[in-house]
């Protein structure tokens, strides 16, 4: 069915369809709130274990200076087992279970708006053009502004996942420092991922002009 | 020769209200300035940590783009850093002129009353109050605090003030070209400069941490205060 001649919306479906590009949006901005939140809770533990580490190193090495001036390598002391790293690495392992099921629902947004897009075209037909839901974006802007954050931060994950495997593990101080900085100023969220969210709030009325 | 005295001492109680006020400020913005050199410090190693890994060899050898994306993402925050430095710069540029300019009307207002007080009530003092042209002296102490911790080409520096013997400092000079070099220094171009930020803030701090302003504010309140005492006392 098409549009009613003067231009106003909307057969049901679209109404629904509107609705749901909405609430989609709104999902966007919780879950983004709720991952630079995490993303601060993971770098204040992550800078909790590199720190430890530093001292541990630091530690280490004057044992190693007072052991190499008395006897034999049996008499050297075992490494220690350190609670407090332990306790640290637990919980920058459960932010990043917490950052995966954020990313995971990301992903599911952006389907979503897919399948709403997909749809739009099946009752459109060929050829045909649909009247904006809001204010001016074609349907398929809100899939490509939401794939294209999906993408961030699903390349964003990947790198965390790779940080928190090794950040216990290093020695390098460089590269800890490196890990640290990385998880911090995240470099795969482009800065335009704000303007991304903004607009989308904008444009669906999130946010007044 | 009492009453340009009296008017010497109101534009000097003006003066030190509006003086102790803005050094309230000025402490407020020095003590925001400490955290700010010290998230500046702290990207300068980070930046200087990326600089110096071998990241082919790394775990995030898999991640191609990851140098280039962190230098922009650092050198970002570092322009907002600065940027914000910038803003407290502003604010201690903004004490500097205000406690100058008002320094600047008591000398003019000294200069138009020179000849009624003479040199000899300029220089007397009494058994509770400065003299006057120690409380003028004071003045220059406050004027120049400030400009030698927040060094501009423009200030007092161009006029002279017929004040009975000005103070100069060959000292005070060269902690003035200290701050001056520490804050033109301060870029993602001069990293380790940038990392040493708040030890060399420190040590220009420390050489600035006699409480100047309190003593010349406490001075001049004598001065404002024991005024009269000068018209009384003998060869008045």
């Amino acid at each position: 069915a098409k549009s009613p001649a003067d231009g106003t919306p909307r057969r049901p479906v679209l109404s629904v369809s509107a609705r749901k590009i909405k609430d989609n949006v709104a999902d966007w901005h919780n879950l983004m709130m709720k991952w630079e939140r995490l993303n601060d809770n993971g770098f204040t533990m992550a800078n909790k274990i590199v720190n430890m580490k530093i001292s541990e190193q630091f530690q280490d090495n004057k044992l190693e200076i007072a052991c190499d001036n008395s006897a034999t390598e049996s008499e050297k002391p075992a490494p220690k087992y350190n609670e407090e790293l332990d306790n640290c690495c637990t919980e920058l392992l459960e932010t990043l279970k917490h950052m995966t099921k954020i990313q995971l629902k990301m992903e599911k947004l952006t389907s979503t708006t897919k399948a709403i897009c997909d749809l739009e075209t099946f009752h459109r037909g060929a050829g045909n053009c649909t009247a904006p839901f809001f204010h001016t974006w074609p349907t398929p802007y809100f899939y490509e502004v939401s794939l294209k954050l999906s993408e961030m931060y699903k390349k964003e994950l990947q790198l965390k996942q790779t940080i928190v495997q090794e950040i216990a593990h290093s020695a390098d101080q460089d590269l800890m420092m490196v890990y640290l900085s990385s998880w911090l100023y995240q470099p795969y969220i482009e800065n335009s991922s704000k303007l991304l969210l903004e607009a989308m709030l904008l444009e669906t009325g999130h946010r007044q002009c | 020769m009492a009453a340009a005295v009296a008017a010497m001492a109101a534009a000097l109680r003006e003066w030190a209200a509006v003086a102790a006020r803005q050094d309230a400020a000025w402490r407020a913005v020095l003590a925001a300035w400490a955290p700010l050199l010290g998230s500046l410090s702290g990207l300068a190693a980070q930046i200087r940590a990326a600089q110096r890994l071998a990241w082919g060899g790394s775990p995030l050898r898999a991640f191609g783009d990851l140098r280039v994306r962190l230098w922009r993402k650092q050198r970002g925050a570092a322009e907002a850093l600065l940027e914000q430095l910038g803003v407290r710069r502003a604010e201690l540029r903004a004490v500097r002129d205000a406690v100058g300019a008002g320094v600047a009307g008591v000398l003019r207002l000294y200069e138009e009353r020179a000849a009624e007080l003479g040199l000899a009530a300029a220089l007397r003092r009494g058994p509770r109050c400065p003299s006057l042209a120690d409380a003028l002296e004071g003045l220059q102490d406050v004027e120049r605090y400030y400009r030698h911790l927040y060094p501009s080409a423009a200030g007092l520096s161009g006029q002279r003030w017929r004040v009975p013997f000005p103070r100069c400092c060959p000292y005070r000079a060269r902690r003035y070209l200290e701050s001056k070099l520490l804050l033109r220094r301060v870029s993602c171009a001069n990293l380790a400069d940038m990392e040493a930020l708040p030890q060399s803030w420190e040590r220009i701090l420390e050489r600035y941490k006699e409480d100047v302003v309190q003593d010349m504010l406490l001075k001049i309140s004598l001065f404002v205060d024991n005024h009269r005492e000068l018209c009384c006392s003998p060869g008045s």
